[in-house]
């Protein structure tokens, strides 16, 4: 993978990453933070389990998040 | 590596009962699907999605699409490279993609084309039939030659 994004970052003034590079079309950027809270905040799975997942896939996909 | 599988005590729930005790999250991923399909190019997201499927579950064919564009040709291999191992998407590979679509656009495509690997994958592991998100009002491209 490459070091560098590959895209500029859509808001101005800060750097590239995921939240600045869905910017770029801002309608799903919104869906996906009203998925994502809703995922990370509320349901049936304790944050054990989440963090588990989270970062053993983070792990396999060499995901910096 | 293989997981090695929930214990007996996991717990372990179907994706019925899943979605039952988690409704919100459903009809946002459902949402969300749509506004993807909506975001992208329409043929294009279709391409994307078939291959997608094709890929993963070894059935399908894009022959329906006739003949691809240079653009859309560039969008399968991504697609291709995507799901094989994403670290294999080179500056080269992007190049071509940048030439033919703009930020936006590239946004637009991998969005949908991750929501179309991961809820394709989630659909194969729970084994659900294939079927379009029940509040899409994304037309079908494939049908409408």
């Amino acid at each position: 993978m490459s070091t560098t994004p590959r895209l500029p970052s859509a808001v101005a003034g800060l750097p590239a990453n995921l939240g600045t590079i869905l910017a770029h079309q801002p309608a799903l950027a919104k869906g996906f933070s009203a998925l994502y809270a809703q995922f990370w905040s509320h349901g049936v799975l304790d944050h054990v389990v989440k963090e588990t997942a989270r970062i053993r896939n983070a792990r396999v996909t060499d995901c910096g998040y | 590596m293989t997981w090695p599988g929930p214990g007996p005590d996991s717990g372990a729930a179907s994706a019925a009962e899943l979605l039952a005790l988690r409704p919100n999250l459903g009809v946002l991923a459902q949402a969300l699907c749509a506004d993807a399909a909506l975001a992208a190019p329409g043929r294009t997201a279709a391409v994307v999605s078939a291959r997608v499927e094709q890929l993963i579950t070894g059935h399908g064919s894009l022959a329906g699409f006739g003949t691809l564009t240079d653009a859309e040709q560039v969008v399968v291999v991504l697609a291709e490279q995507f799901l094989v191992d994403a670290h294999g998407i080179d500056d080269a590979l992007m190049a071509a993609f940048g030439g033919h679509y703009s930020h936006e656009e590239q946004v637009a495509i991998l969005f949908h084309l991750a929501m179309a690997d991961g809820f394709t994958k989630f659909a194969r592991v729970f084994d659900l039939p294939d079927s379009s998100p029940p509040d899409s009002s994304q037309p079908n491209p494939r049908q409408e030659a």
